[in-house]
């Protein structure tokens, strides 16, 4: 045998797990175990740095660690899952709030338009009963206690709205929907709404040509919910590329955007004007706002870990900022140092 | 104080090796243990149990660090903000304030209640100071002020930004900015407030320096234990 040979550590295997070199950090994966020649220790040189690593190592004595570890790590799922829904559900809630909120102005035309049918129909009911009745029994059965009486003029309000003056019916004149706000808690009737409803919504224009833009005030919660679940999911993804952490605040808004025609099944009767727009105004208005809050989700996924960063830098002292250091370095960024 | 050596057992032979001191082998600087009784040579390395609590705390402690300094810097500023809002009649009677005579209730009772919130708005800016003293004493200020004016104002802001939205997009806008006056009695009463916090920068120096030295103090106890450990153990 040579010198040289003898000097030649022995090779006798290979690291096949992870394992940082204790002098720059590169990951010794697939380096040749050796026995060096001094005292026969299983050893492994770093190739970057050249740092020798001895790799005997206690072993584990105690199961507690790895049961620790699993349970934490369940104890993060679980929270995450918890947080996962809960976003879910605040997208879904603000993109049917951003419905409501459209449909106001077709709600006041709805409304309007079925107070006056209503009003209508209360009036050939009046008329009908006022023909079949006599004209000492027609004036007191439906009557307001008191009728209003002015320079021989005698005023009466029915219990349906009714006014009479002198025994003949005005009409009265309804609010216009431009001016009131107040037809969206208008109930509509049964039966109205598939005979009258269509017709209605086309002579306005359609429900395109009548949104009220009043929903663009729900972008401002929009854009402070969607920038912090971003930014939250940006931290909590440590382990993934940015890229990739983007893939939760995608799955959430399709979630929220099934949710949300799911549950849009518009009915006609026995409900408020208010609830049947915000139904009709879900699938048009909701994948809109649904999509624009994916975006700000990607803008808090994208400056997420510089936030965490900077409040990391602002809120602790340099010694303390080592344990949190994977902040910069899934970044390929160096911790800052102390000034 | 007694210290007692971790254990360390040599893998052949089962002697004790926690009592001898583990010298940097010339070849590599590992800490390398020659045993006694069968002369196998090991290196002396953390258990890996007591490596992961060591991590587990350490990264406890720090986001701990984090989610407190934050939360009393939010907390403390809004309650600062809490009582500029809730102090419009505390210092005179129909909500008039004049400088000149923060206390013209005549009230004791009142003039303790203000006493003690301008106390407390020491305390919390005194408590800024002192979280942020490895920054600086302006940067505490400006953060705890600025946080206390930005809350102040998050009304005035919002219904800003629906105003101009609502110019932008054309709709109309139900928001009402706050009454001219309200505002200028916020504003007011947050310069007479925060002034008077700002009077907590001083024990909070002479307090930062206190720390300090005991902080350097601990630092150098557990120096001198690890020494004495390393000594007795290595």
């Amino acid at each position: 045998m040579t010198e040289s040979n003898a000097q030649e550590p022995q090779h006798f295997n290979e690291i096949r797990a992870d394992r940082a070199c204790i002098g720059c950090g590169f990951n010794l994966y697939a380096q040749p175990v050796s026995k060096e020649e001094h005292y026969g220790l299983a050893i492994c040189t770093c190739p970057e740095c050249g740092t020798v690593a001895a790799l005997q190592s206690y072993p584990v004595m105690s199961h507690w660690v790895n049961r620790f570890r699993a349970l934490i790590a369940a104890i993060w799922i679980i929270v995450l899952l918890g947080i996962f829904i809960g976003y879910t559900m605040s997208i879904t809630g603000m993109a049917q709030g951003t419905a409501n909120l459209a449909g106001e102005k077709m709600g006041d035309i709805i409304g309007h338009e079925h107070h006056i049918w209503s009003q209508e129909q209360d009036r050939l009911r009046e008329l009908a009963k006022q023909a079949g009745q006599t004209a000492a029994q027609s004036a007191t059965p439906t009557a307001t206690p008191d009728p209003l009486s002015f320079g021989g003029t005698t005023t009466i309000v029915t219990s349906n709205g009714v006014t009479t003056v002198n025994g003949t019916i005005v009409p009265t004149t309804p609010l216009s929907p431009a001016q009131s706000g107040q037809y969206n808690w208008v109930w509509l009737t049964q039966g109205w709404g598939d005979a009258h409803l269509q017709q209605v919504i086309d002579d306005s224009g359609g429900l395109l040509a009548n949104i009220d833009r009043e929903f663009l005030v729900m972008l401002i919660p929009g854009t402070i919910v969607g920038t912090l679940f971003g930014i939250f999911w940006s931290i909590a993804l440590l382990g993934s590329t940015r890229r990739k952490a983007i893939i939760v605040p995608l799955v959430a808004c399709l979630i929220a955007c099934m949710l949300l025609i799911g549950m849009s099944r518009p009915d006609y009767n026995y409900t408020y004007v208010s609830g049947l727009t915000q139904d009709l105004y879900a699938p048009v208005i909701g994948p809109v706002f649904i999509a624009y809050m994916f975006l700000i989700s990607c803008f808090g996924v994208w400056i997420g870990r510089m936030v965490a960063r900077r409040i990391v830098v602002m809120a602790l002292p340099a010694r303390s900022r080592v344990p949190l250091s994977n902040l910069w370095i899934q970044d390929g960024l160096a911790l800052p140092k102390p000034k | 104080m007694r210290i007692v050596p971790r254990s360390h057992t040599c893998p052949s032979c089962l002697t004790e090796l926690g009592r001898i001191r583990a010298a940097p082998d010339p070849h590599y600087g590992l800490p390398v243990v020659v045993c006694p009784s069968c002369s196998l040579a090991t290196v002396r390395q953390r258990h890996p149990d007591i490596e992961f609590w060591r991590s587990f705390r350490r990264v406890h402690s720090a986001i701990r660090g984090v989610v407190l300094r934050i939360g009393l810097t939010i907390g403390g500023a809004a309650l600062i903000a809490l009582f500029v809002m809730v102090s419009d009649d505390m210092f005179t009677i129909h909500g008039q304030f004049s400088p000149e005579y923060p206390f013209a209730t005549g009230d004791p009772q009142l003039a303790m209640g203000a006493l003690m919130l301008l106390g407390t708005c020491m305390l919390l800016m005194m408590s800024m100071v002192l979280l942020y003293r490895h920054r600086s004493i302006f940067f505490a200020i400006a953060i705890m002020l600025g946080l206390t004016l930005f809350i102040l104002t998050i009304d005035y802001t919002f219904v800003w930004i629906e105003r101009t939205m609502a110019q932008l997009f054309a709709f109309i806008s139900d928001a009402r900015y706050p009454r001219r006056s309200e505002m200028m009695g916020r504003f007011i009463r947050f310069a007479f407030i925060g002034s008077c916090s700002l009077l907590g920068v001083v024990p909070a120096l002479l307090l930062g320096g206190i720390v300090d030295r005991s902080d350097r103090r601990r630092f150098r106890r557990l120096l001198n234990k690890r020494r004495k450990q390393r000594r007795i153990h290595d």
